[in-house]
């Protein structure tokens, strides 16, 4: 351990002085750490561990070490460890969390924000981490007071001698209890004795700085001598620069430098094919100063031998491979094949979710300043670690001399995991010798972006007479999604377990199925995108569920209740069907439409209540939500989190989508890439937790997925037509304030003759 | 030089005429409360009240905010009480990632200056800033709750 005379805790790499330690349980307990105070008696701030820190004045700072992108996790986390440490709420300090082994997700051994993981991966580390501390503070009390430990209770902050009114602060006992050694099982408050979470709302710390405009985002960084940079990429996927005409850049005001980036968007795990894109990069004195100086010079591009490559020739590929014979067995159980074969009663379809771009309100930007050996970091980021090994990996700094410092993102979604952006401002920050911000316009962030690829999948099954499958057989046509959020250079082959998330496993059993899928190596890079592989393949797999049901004219909710397998699913379809008025009678046009999913460890059921005219014209009325989330920790964190993911579904099943042409991106900002407008979103949203008890699981990721195949089974139930290839806006199917902006040449056509 | 008020403050700025008005705002006065969402007036992200009216100032340039009054987020309180309109979205809950937000404040702001009680539909029409996460309900129930706020406020 390094000692540190001038002790400033807040800059004292922590990485030194932690260790965890994997408990033979299966639990994660961090070790106590004992750091030397020295003579200076400023030291505030005592570090119990990685999370907890008390002042000798009972300040009590609580470490946050997931990113606040959205999704109120910089409340529920330092709540739980409050409640645990019985500390009081109404004082606490909350700090961001520096890239530490102590903040790995345990289940990857990695440091990363996504994959509705912080609640569920930390609740139990956190609870074991901030009871240890307690139970610390209480033996220091103990023998300062010379009583047994459990004559001592807690409560906001103060160590109180039961059965007297003696009573003191944590602050009085935390140099004691940092000489202690952490006891290895501290005991757990029961959930009914939680104060702070466990179906309960708080109101969310990060809210009153969102609305004075003093939350600070990474475009809001400044350094001393800070410059800007800008960066045009080359667009063509495989394309090179050819030519660079510099024109008059160098005598535009304010142009301090002009960089050439040979990687402009590196990994750390490369597949074969990968578009490596080269960049130019103009400094000067502000953005404004670097955007005109950047535009002032004329780029000439080879467009590269993809220069051919448009949405349509893709989806040639999809459906070519899909008829093809080359594929990686997910899964075979029992003989689906022989029984596909011989029956006279199946039924088929093909699905296609389209490629998706992230479109975080927070255009990509890092701040980045080396000095000498070091480097260091100011960026909106999800991935910590992610930019600490590539940076690491690029430019060859040592770990210990890289610091990233996580700010409030603008949004996340799975694209501030990845570090490309972090390297372009780190490797302008090295070459000038200056500090940078490097901002991204939103053409660049749409242009450039690791989209959530297009998905394409083909269900078969065979029918018994009752009209439930006796086997199954789904092929999957994807490119990898998690390849380029790998952090260890390893190429997936065959099976990437992203893309098989929500088809591998459904809440059903089949007996007989199987299940292929196809890895596809295409130009356009893909990566992670809110709900994963589960939103293509629940969007499958539940409208082709409909489709069976329906084939008997069997009630879609009782369809599902019988092939579920676990009690959790039936549970939350009978919430979501009371709570939907699915049996009850419907108001005249109105039409219901179901979907669930078992993702992310919570089951959901979800139903959509629309109506549709016969143009296409669409009125969503209500949507409603079943969730068995285990424990709901926080009920307003979490239901604002399921109407994100409602929006968020919603806009990829309507209207946006990203294409290509001429081996590019086709969109590049709101006005092509549409996503759903406040006019467009009215429905009445109902979200029903059931509180199982069971395992936590996630929320953010899962409240999207269902709405797409709830709103297709809707419109199926509305129209008797099937839609099976996103987003909806290509079948003519339209919001109605979206369909009062459609050009003449598009307006809406009668099409459902039925209505 | 160009001179204008901004939150009530004369301030002379040395930026190039044509420069959008949020980049003066953000990186001349150091404001950092208003974004940059789009660059082409779609979001909303970057909307600031010149005079009377919401602009995008991300498209808006400096040159016609010249001897104006430029209000942002930063200036609607008066430093001691949120303005109503914050009241109600902290009530509401309304931010999630919150990078929009300031610009859903604004043109909230102005909307219930000229109409006080604005239906469902009056919000559609007037505020049509973009949002990723999807706050959208609670926008205009927060809208809803600024005017009753705003009236309470006047009685």
């Amino acid at each position: 351990m390094k000692s540190n005379k001038k002790i400033n805790i807040t800059k004292v790499s922590r990485r030194s002085f932690l260790k965890t330690t994997g408990l033979a349980t299966g639990g994660l307990l961090l070790q106590g750490f004992y750091l030397p105070l020295g003579e200076d008696n400023s030291v505030a701030q005592i570090t119990l561990n990685a999370f907890v820190k008390i002042g000798k004045d009972n300040q009590v700072t609580l470490v946050s070490h997931q990113a606040e992108m959205g999704q109120g996790i910089r409340t529920t986390l330092p709540a739980i460890l409050a409640d645990e440490l019985d500390a009081d709420w109404t004082k606490v300090n909350i700090e961001r969390g520096l890239t530490d082994p102590a903040f790995q997700n345990p289940k990857f051994n990695f440091q990363f924000t996504g994959n509705a993981e912080s609640v569920r991966a930390f609740h139990d580390v956190l609870r074991m981490t901030a009871a240890t501390a307690r139970e610390m503070l209480k033996e220091a009390a103990a023998l300062e007071w010379k009583v047994s430990v459990d004559k001592l209770s807690t409560n906001n902050s103060y160590i109180f001698l039961k059965g007297t009114n003696k009573k003191a602060p944590y602050g009085d006992f935390v140099e004691r209890a940092n000489t202690l050694k952490p006891p290895k099982n501290p005991p757990l408050k029961k959930p009914s004795e939680w104060k702070l979470v466990g179906n309960k709302s708080l109101p969310r710390v990060d809210i009153p700085d969102k609305v004075t405009g003093r939350a600070e985002f990474g475009i809001d960084v400044e350094r001393p001598g800070m410059v800007y940079a800008v960066i045009e990429m080359c667009p063509y996927f495989g394309g090179k620069i050819k030519e660079i005409r510099e024109n008059n850049v160098r005598n535009m005001p304010g142009f301090i430098d002009l960089v050439r980036m040979p990687v402009a968007n590196p990994v750390v795990a490369y597949r074969p094919g990968f578009p490596k894109k080269e960049g130019v990069v103009v400094v000067a004195k502000s953005y404004w100063q670097a955007r005109k100086a950047l535009d002032s010079i004329t780029i000439i591009y080879d467009s590269g031998p993809n220069r051919k490559m448009d949405s349509d020739s893709l989806y040639g590929i999809y459906e070519k491979k899909m008829s093809g014979s080359e594929w990686f067995e997910t899964l075979n159980e029992g003989s689906s094949e022989t029984i596909l074969n011989a029956s006279k009663n199946t039924h088929e379809a093909q699905y296609y979710s389209a490629w998706q771009s992230h479109a975080t309100m927070e255009p990509m930007n890092a701040t980045a300043e080396v000095r000498g050996n070091k480097v260091e970091v100011w960026a909106p980021t999800q991935g910590q670690e992610m930019a600490e090994i590539l940076i690491s990996q690029e430019f060859g700094f040592a770990k210990e001399n890289i610091t990233i410092n996580r700010t409030y993102l603008g949004g996340g979604f799975g694209r501030r995991l990845l570090a490309d952006y972090i390297y372009q401002a780190v490797f302008v920050a090295q070459k000038i010798q200056k500090p940078v911000k490097l901002l991204w316009s939103r053409e660049d962030d749409m242009q450039h972006d690791f989209y959530r690829p297009g998905v394409m999948q083909s269900i078969k099954a065979s029918l018994n007479k009752e009209g439930y499958p006796t086997a199954l057989d789904l092929k999957l046509i994807s490119p990898s999604v998690i390849q380029a959020a790998t952090a260890i250079a390893y190429v997936f082959e065959g099976e990437d377990f992203s893309i098989i998330e929500g088809a591998k496993e459904t809440p059903y059993h089949f007996p007989n199925y199987r299940m292929r899928t196809h890895l596809l190596r295409i130009p356009p890079p893909a990566s992670v995108w809110r709900t994963t592989g589960y939103g293509p393949n629940v969007f499958a797999v539940e409208c082709f569920i409909d489709e069976l049901a329906s084939k008997k004219k069997i009630d879609p909710i009782t369809y599902r209740k019988k092939l579920v397998v676990e009690k959790r699913s039936k549970t939350v379809l009978d919430v979501v069907a009371k709570a939907s008025n699915w049996y009850g009678p419907k108001k005249k046009g109105h039409y219901h439409g179901v979907a669930i999913t078992h993702s992310f460890e919570s089951f959901v059921a979800q139903v959509v209540e629309i109506s549709i005219d016969s143009y296409g014209i669409l009125d969503i009325h209500q949507i409603t939500t079943a969730i068995d989330c285990g424990t709901v920790l926080d009920v307003g964190i979490s239901k604002a989190s399921i109407e994100s993911g409602i929006v968020w579904g919603l806009t990829a099943a309507l209207t946006s989508e990203i294409n290509f042409k001429d081996g590019r991106t086709a969109e590049s900002n709101f006005n092509d890439y549409t996503i759903l407008a406040m006019a467009e979103f009215n429905p009445k949203i109902e979200t029903v937790f059931v509180n199982s008890g069971e395992k936590i699981g996630g929320i953010a990721e899962s409240g999207p997925i269902c709405t797409a195949p709830a709103l297709c089974n809707a419109i199926f139930a509305a129209t008797g037509e099937r839609f099976r290839n996103l987003p909806l806006k290509k079948h003519g199917i339209y919001t109605r304030y979206y369909s009062e902006f459609l050009p003449i040449s598009q307006k809406p056509i009668k099409k459902f003759t039925a209505l | 030089m160009i001179k204008f008020k901004i939150n009530g403050t004369v301030t002379e700025v040395n930026d190039d005429p044509e420069t959008p008005l949020l980049w003066v705002i953000r990186d001349s006065v150091g404001l950092k409360g208003t974004k940059f969402g789009c660059g082409k007036a779609f979001c909303g992200a970057c909307s600031v009240h010149v005079e009377d009216q919401v602009v995008r100032s991300c498209s808006f340039p400096l040159k016609y905010a010249a001897g104006k009054s430029v209000t942002t987020i930063e200036g609607i309180s008066d430093g001691q009480e949120l303005h109503p309109v914050q009241k109600a979205w902290i009530e509401e809950q309304v931010p999630q990632c919150g990078y929009c937000q300031s610009g859903f404040i604004m043109s909230t702001v102005k909307l219930l200056e000229k109409n006080p009680n604005p239906s469902d539909e009056d919000i559609n029409n007037s505020i049509t800033n973009l949002c990723r996460c999807g706050t959208y309900s609670r926008v205009r129930k927060a809208v809803h709750k600024s005017a009753e706020l705003i009236k309470k406020e006047q009685n």
